[in-house]
């Protein structure tokens, strides 16, 4: 059966934008996710277009209930990125979001690697685009940071996919783990993408550079389609466990420090995305609920957190802690988008995290996991406290910063308020997200020992906040730069490369000036000499002396005829 | 600049005091109303009484006091990464 994939819309649409101008472009970035969606909607589970190329089976379109639930949830974020988008004026930025939203709906309904693969480096070069739209030098010098490390992760997934078609005589894409050398490098490929641990600085280098409205595009497809790859390809890989509980807890130091507030809010991505890959290593279908279901609701509250954020920044022109504070007088809106935003994320009751990051710590608890358990609940208070307290106490209330501006946009504010609508939603009437999880699910969020112990756990953690404020054991902002271990490329080999280049400089010019003088000695002999200007094979006859000889030899011909 | 004219409810010091005081009895609140519910730990040690307050209030202390350790080895000037610089 053949049909038109999803995601395809929104790309194809994309590229059409530019033929419209203005306010016009805007409405219609709106209006593709809505025709997408609709598409979607009404394709039915299995496989389609399937066909053979060089011999190789391959299956571009998969709709199962996996891939259905992030298929819903991308669209959702595509609309919500769209409306947040409205204002711009900027046609680069509305092709590359349609553009870069198609390619990972698509990418999520990839049945072989060879699709899959495809649709993963075009997520990759579109989104570039919204980095670069922030038009700076830096921007500029991020974004081909960006390129390479997203590139760079679709070659690995090239090189995993022909070792495991060696391997296999399969491309299919299914349950690959890590017994193969093709499935290391694969796992790779996505663990870059998904921030595993020392692969990670690429996302909080490139968001907080990214244009107001790029960022929240950039925050929900690219880190969730390798969430997604994960949970396909390697359910129950219990080394996914360590990796997790590592992710969900080293980026909370960071995030503590942090003056930038959209840095903060890209540590606490790839926290979230930890309790994920925890999940996906527990494998057990309660643990694989809940990563599903977490990144759903993550890609709203942290979209919604983005945007409250990013509304800050488009008003004021910072979204520095140590420039911010007292903002909840002129946008009062905004500040209550981004504290719905900081509860979802914190797993308060009737908040969306509350129902979907539990069924992961319970998964654990119920396998007796202690560590991996301790290790979640301290990244839950960990979260608390960079997302739950910091964010909004640093841009909406502590020092009055003295800044008046405007409530953020009309557009900006409806899709907040979509976004928050559905944290809530979620929170207080989890029913539907469960029911549309991949697999049945037998759990209740909302027994009174889960809401105290939860409340305990977030309250007791804002009075170690209050007592740490009121008693000045809070460390300062302090504008400065953190370094991660980006250090490692942008410092450290850079240096070495440098000081190579000094201490070389002399030997490499003796070496070069060496070979070049051998060659330019052969050249001579075996070339120049007979080619050359005074060669035997190339000397220029004048024309009087060719008309001579011409006439010699027809002379002789002549005598030899005649005789 | 002074703000003297929009001194609002949420910046005078008694409101400070006010939701400090607030929060208090909230968290003592929380941990008599863990007498009232049906508690099933998973482990033991988090069946004692106020195991997640607790729990919270020393992750939150220790989390942030990390933090303050990591700057001494990590914080560097915003123009660190000066693209002028690496050429």
């Amino acid at each position: 059966m053949s049909i038109l994939p999803p995601g395809l819309i929104l790309m194809a649409g994309g590229l059409l934008l530019p033929l419209l101008k203005g306010r016009a472009q805007a409405a219609a970035a709106l209006a593709l996710p809505i025709l997408s969606f609709l598409h979607f909607w009404m394709l039915p589970e299995g496989t389609f277009n399937a066909f053979s190329m060089f011999g190789v089976e391959l299956m571009p379109v998969r709709v199962d209930a996996l891939s259905r639930v992030f298929g819903t949830i991308f669209h959702l974020a595509a609309f919500t990125a769209a409306l947040y988008a409205l204002h711009v004026r900027d046609g680069m930025q509305h092709v590359s979001g349609m553009v870069y939203a198609g390619s990972a709906i698509a990418a999520v309904f990839a049945g072989d690697l060879v699709t899959l693969f495809v649709w993963w480096e075009i997520t990759a070069i579109s989104s570039v685009f919204l980095i670069w739209a922030s038009r700076n030098e830096e921007a500029w010098r991020c974004g081909i940071r960006y390129l390479v490390i997203q590139v760079g992760s679709g070659v690995l997934l090239l090189a995993g996919m022909m070792a495991r078609y060696h391997e296999t005589g399969s491309v299919a894409f299914d349950h690959i783990g890590i017994e193969s050398a093709g499935g290391v490098l694969i796992l790779l490929a996505f663990g870059i993408k998904a921030a595993f641990p020392l692969l990670h600085n690429w996302l909080q280098d490139a968001y907080p550079k990214a244009t107001v409205t790029g960022t929240v595009f950039l925050s929900a497809f690219t880190t969730k389609l390798a969430i997604y790859a994960l949970a396909r390809g390697y359910a129950g890989t219990s080394i996914l466990i360590t990796v997790g509980v590592t992710m969900t807890l080293f980026p909370i130091v960071f995030a503590v420090i942090e003056n930038d507030l959209r840095k903060v809010l890209a540590y606490s991505l790839n926290n979230q995305l930890g309790f994920m890959v925890v999940g996906i290593g527990i494998g057990t279908e309660m643990a694989i609920n809940g990563t599903v279901a977490h990144a759903f609701c993550h890609i709203l509250y942290k979209a919604l957190l983005f945007m409250g954020v990013g509304a800050v920044l488009y008003r004021t022109g910072t979204a520095k802690a140590t420039e911010l504070g007292g903002l909840y007088k002129s946008m009062p809106l905004t500040a209550v988008f981004t504290i719905i935003g900081a509860m979802s994320i914190s797993a308060f009751p009737l908040f969306s995290g509350f129902v979907s990051k539990s069924l992961i710590q319970t998964a654990a608890a119920d396998l007796h996991m202690t560590w991996v358990w301790v290790g979640l609940l301290i990244a839950s208070a960990g979260v608390m406290e960079h997302s739950g307290i910091k964010i909004p106490f640093f841009a909406f209330f502590a020092h009055d910063s003295g800044k008046r501006v405007k409530e953020a946009p009309l557009n900006m504010l409806l899709a907040m308020g979509i976004a928050a609508f559905f944290c809530m939603a979620i929170g207080i009437y989890p029913d539907p997200l469960y029911r549309f999880l991949p697999y049945a699910v037998d759990y209740a969020p909302y027994t009174g020992d889960h809401v105290v112990s939860q409340l305990q756990l977030l309250l007791f953690a804002a009075l170690a906040f209050g007592w740490l404020i009121r008693t000045g054991r809070y460390p300062a902002e302090i504008p400065s730069l953190n370094v991660d271990f980006d250090w490692v490329y942008r410092k450290w080999l850079p240096g070495i490369v440098k000081d190579l280049r000094i201490v070389g400089a002399p030997a490499w010019a003796l070496v070069t000036s060496t070979v070049l003088r051998t060659l330019q000695g052969l050249l001579n002999r075996f070339v120049v000499g007979p080619h050359g200007p005074r060669g035997a094979l190339s000397r220029t006859w004048p024309a009087g002396s060719t008309a001579l000889w011409a006439a010699l030899v027809l002379g002789a011909y002549l005598l030899l005829y005649l005789f | 600049m002074s703000h003297s004219n929009d001194n609002r409810w949420l910046d005078r010091p008694e409101t400070h005091k006010l939701l400090w005081r607030g929060l208090i009895v909230v968290c003592a609140g929380l941990v008599a109303g863990e007498f009232f519910v049906h508690g099933h730990p998973h482990f033991g040690f988090d069946g004692v009484p106020a195991f997640n307050g607790v729990f919270g209030f020393v992750a939150f202390v220790v989390i942030v006091k990390l933090g303050e350790l990591l700057r001494r080895f990590v914080m560097k000037p915003e123009d660190y990464y000066d693209p002028r610089e690496d050429a």
